[in-house]
């Protein structure tokens, strides 16, 4: 079992018992005339003081109040990030009701689940497109009443009761703040910090979403934790961009908005972000990987258009730049320099990344590569880990840049509690405690129960390494480790999955449970890669069977294994390993037909191999059954070869 | 003002011993969409230019709001609030969508040649009022992320979309398109039915539409004129044409029992 304890933030900006509600109120007394949202609109960014945020808030409450909405009630919101939107959010907050968020690409389907578990009484819709969907389910919900939309585009024609525009809701508030001006502020300035703000649907991979309760403390203390980490400085810019829906622009957007606070921008639309993002160049900004991904590609794409010359520069300037990372030298500072001003920096202004300090990607693991790239051009992606329940726990902040990691543990607020103590059980599974706590999930105490052990300590599910340097790693969920003979635990598709991502190797079988005392593996390797690699090395192969034993691509495949060994502990690494003799196929049974494997039709049809890899011979003459599309079938024989690591365990 | 946005009186139109409008009348009326349909060849084009001041009806008279405009070219019926976009695509390809559709507004801009290279205060304001009128037609047509684009670079589609941009700069009170959806994949038909229903219904323009397509003017419209020939052979709303067997007989050809 290993434990390691976080640190205490020391930013003195604390959140120091104050809600969300409080901090907004807080923040529009003591900087009224700076701004605080902004969008952009007929092409000019529209900024909103703190004040005039404030009364949009106020009215946006006010109309809530006058149709009904009573403190405890839930409220939804179904939108692309718009500024109305987080008006809404803050509005539903300063009411002292609980706030949802539903993706705008879900299905009415998938959002009447959340309307109903969540009881929402209103639903926020940005426009025709969310009102039809929200209006299929307003007869279907019971506790849906009314529907607020905010752009009024396509909705000349409907005539629907419960039904009403954003400038309807506010109108109806006005009778109410003209009778008791001061209610706002009694209600608003009352919620605690232990209330709870936000119900955060999880993404629902197994079963139906389960609405995780976020209190006030717990939004703003991981938002603390990033604005400590990362040095997020009153003012800086903040382009909304990931959904409300999702926890972690309730922690960056929300919560950091009114903490730092940020100027808290929106882009005109989806479309317009690459264009928007450079216009502000935001200090701050929270993508997912596939957004990133995104980003990289597109970059590339737009290299291939350019004039060879230019693309040549490019390559020469992206080469200094990892060169420079990986071993600088005085050298490489000169040529880095160079590279700087004739390339790089033109990169990162027009990816609208040239004041970015704290890029960071969440949600799932980024690959190596795009990582190295980023930082090759001199953008510093961190990557950042955490989750609805546990919120922000771990990110790349100390100086260190593992692209294989997930960084470190965050400082915690100072005024929340103690600093976060991360523990790994004997099963792997990652432990939390420290920090402020999950308040459980929406109408399901059987769910929040099971969340947290007898220690009280939150059990993540998910197993984590923790490195010698005290970085968190990611390898997968408990439940999809498996156990050695020996009672070792061990990530089987962490394994997988970084074997496949070399180029060399197609599919991965990894062998070893309770059976075996070892981890050992089955390689279908990439015929096309792994056979340019024999022709440029001279060595002739006339059938993939052949080339798959070939002793240098063999080699090859030992030395990929080798490291992807490296990170792991020693009873995780890959024993020893055998190149099938022909690709795994689904015309075999082998692989389903999206190329997932089969394991027990591997398992019996190479039986013989995997008994050799826990043998002592270096040959299996193994024999395979060949299945052709038109029904024939023929046997392939061949010898394959068992490659042992050399020492495994160093 | 009258119940009629645009009306026609038995159009005639020769070119020698052809007729190519024979008799047709026609109203526009307010918040409308009226299409004209008709086989190749049947005279449309020719009566949109009639409507529209290219072509001088040999015959006939036609009505702008009450008013006889026959004798009117088409930049005064412009002026009027008469806009029309034509076949194929007429922006300026070198210029960014934005810049094309301020060309759009040039005929209400009233600063001239001095004032504009000298760029005082008036001729400021009066940018910056226009620029504001663009930037609403270009959020309407759902642009923005191409503002900044040269028109050259796009595809047909989006260039027929900053086409019609245009001719909402001139602010019109009636919109004659020719055409719009010649050339134009299924999905950028539907984007265009779609923004030409938004015109109607929120900037409240009658159109006239002149269309090959079937069955985006069965969806959209709210009256058809059928015309074979240069004559008239149905007219009406798109559910009694449909089933009209002189239309389906111009259409499929052949006699109808």
């Amino acid at each position: 079992m290993k434990q390691i304890t976080g640190v205490l933030g020391t930013d003195p900006r604390t959140i120091d018992g104050r809600s969300i509600p409080q901090l907004l109120l807080d923040r529009a007394r003591s900087f009224p005339n700076d701004t605080f949202l902004q969008k952009k609109h007929f092409g000019l960014w529209k900024p909103l003081s703190w004040a005039e945020s404030l009364n949009m808030v106020s009215r946006y409450t006010y109309g809530l109040a006058a149709l009904g909405v009573e403190p405890g009630d839930c409220v939804a919101l179904v939108s692309e990030n718009i500024i109305e939107g987080f008006v809404a959010e803050y509005a539903v907050l300063c009411r002292g009701a609980l706030f949802t968020a539903m993706y705008p690409d879900m299905i009415a389907s998938e959002m009447e689940h959340i309307l109903r578990d969540s009881g929402a009484r209103v639903v926020f819709a940005e426009d025709q497109e969310q009102v039809d969907k929200a209006l299929t389910l307003i007869d279907k919900v019971e506790t849906l009443e009314w529907i607020v939309y905010f752009d009024d585009r396509g909705m000349w024609e409907y005539d629907h009761p419960q039904v009403l525009s954003i400038e309807e809701l506010e109108s109806r508030g006005e009778g109410l703040h003209a009778q008791n001006p001061e209610q706002f502020e009694q209600v608003a300035s009352g919620i605690a910090v232990h209330d709870v703000a936000v119900i955060s649907y999880t993404s629902g991979t197994t079963g139906l979403p389960k609405g995780a309760l976020l209190s006030h403390e717990f939004v703003l203390d991981s938002g603390y934790r990033l604005m400590d980490a990362f040095k997020v400085k009153h003012g800086h810019e903040y382009l909304s961009y990931i959904s409300q829906a999702w926890a972690a622009e309730q922690i960056c957007g929300i919560a950091l908005g009114v903490l730092a606070p940020m100027v808290v921008s929106f882009a005109e639309k989806p479309e317009t972000v690459p264009d928007d993002l450079r216009e502000l160049a935001p200090e701050f900004l929270l993508f997912t990987p596939r957004q990133w991904e995104m980003m990289a590609s597109g970059l590339q794409a737009n290299m291939f258009d350019a004039h060879p010359l230019v693309r040549r520069l490019y390559d020469w300037a992206l080469e200094t730049g990892k060169l420079h990372r990986d071993a600088p030298g005085l050298g490489s500072r000169v040529k880095m320099a160079l590279a700087e001003v004739l390339v790089l920096a033109g990169v990162r202004d027009n990816l609208g990344l040239k004041r970015a300090n704290a890029p960071l990607s969440a949600g799932s693991g980024l690959a190596e590569e795009i990582f190295t790239y980023f930082h090759a051009i001199g953008i510093p992606l961190r990557n950042l880990y955490g989750a609805s329940e546990s919120g922000l726990v771990a990110a790349h902040w100390q100086g260190t840049f593992n692209p294989r990691t997930m960084g470190q543990l965050l400082p915690v607020d100072p005024t929340i509690g103690a600093p976060v103590i991360a523990e790994v059980t004997v099963a792997g599974e990652l432990l939390l405690s420290g920090g402020a706590k999950f308040s459980g999930y929406h109408n399901n105490p059987d769910a929040s129960a099971e969340s947290f052990n007898e220690a009280s300590q939150f059990q993540t599910g998910d197993a984590i390494r923790i490195t010698d340097a005290g970085d968190m790693m990611f390898l997968d969920r408990v439940k999809d480790l498996r156990t050695l003979a020996g009672g070792h635990v061990y990530p089987p598709q962490f394994l997988e999955n970084n074997l496949r991502s070399s180029p060399f190797i197609k599919d991965a079988v990894i062998i070893g449970d309770e059976n075996y005392d070892r981890v050992t593996a089955l390689i279908n390797i990439d015929a096309e890669i792994c056979g340019r690699y024999a022709e440029r090395h001279s060595l002739g192969f006339g059938t993939f069977a052949e080339l798959s034993q070939l002793p240098a691509v063999v080699d090859q495949i030992a030395e990929t294994i080798a490291g992807v060994n490296q990170m792991l502990d020693a009873p995780s690494r890959v024993a020893s390993f055998a190149c099938l003799p022909k690709e795994l196929d689904p015309d075999d049974a082998e692989l389903t037909r999206s190329r997932k494997l089969r394991r027990n039709v591997i398992y019996e049809r190479y039986a013989k191999a995997i008994t050799a890899l826990y043998g002592d011979e270096d040959l299996c003459d193994l024999e395979v059954v060949v299945k052709y599309q038109d029904g024939r079938e023929s046997v392939v024989r061949s010898m394959v070869t068992i490659k042992r690591m050399e020492n495994p365990d160093g | 003002m009258s119940n009629t946005v645009l009306s026609a009186k038995n159009l005639h139109l020769t070119f020698g011993a052809i007729t190519a409008v024979d008799d047709i009348s026609l109203q526009v009326k307010p918040g409308k969409i009226c299409a004209v349909i008709g086989p190749n060849g049947a005279g449309k084009s020719s009566l949109l230019n009639c409507l529209s001041g290219f072509y001088k009806p040999s015959s006939g008279s036609v009505a702008f709001e009450g008013e006889d405009i026959t004798g009117l070219p088409p930049f005064r019926r412009a002026e009027m609030g008469m806009a029309r976009t034509f076949q194929g695509n007429q922006t300026y390809q070198s210029m960014t969508v934005r810049e094309n559709i301020l060309s759009g507004f040039h005929s209400q801009m009233r600063s001239g040649l001095l004032g504009g290279l000298l760029y005082w205060g008036r001729v400021q304001q009066e940018n910056a009022h226009f620029i504001n009128l663009a930037e609403e037609i270009i959020e309407f047509l759902e642009l923005e992320q191409l503002r900044n684009t040269i028109v050259g670079e796009l595809g047909y589609g989006l260039r027929k979309r900053i086409d019609l941009g245009r001719a909402l700069g001139l602010n019109p009170k009636i919109l004659i398109m020719d055409e719009p959806m010649a050339g134009m994949n299924t999905e950028e038909k539907g984007d265009l039915a779609r923004f030409i229903l938004d015109i109607r219904d929120a900037r409240n323009i009658p159109v006239i539409l002149v269309e090959h397509d079937m069955e985006v003017v069965m969806d959209i419209s709210d009256e058809v004129t059928v015309i074979d020939w240069g004559k008239v052979i149905s007219s009406g709303p798109p559910d009694a044409v449909r089933n009209d067997p002189k239309v389906i007989s111009a259409y499929l050809g052949g006699d109808v029992a």
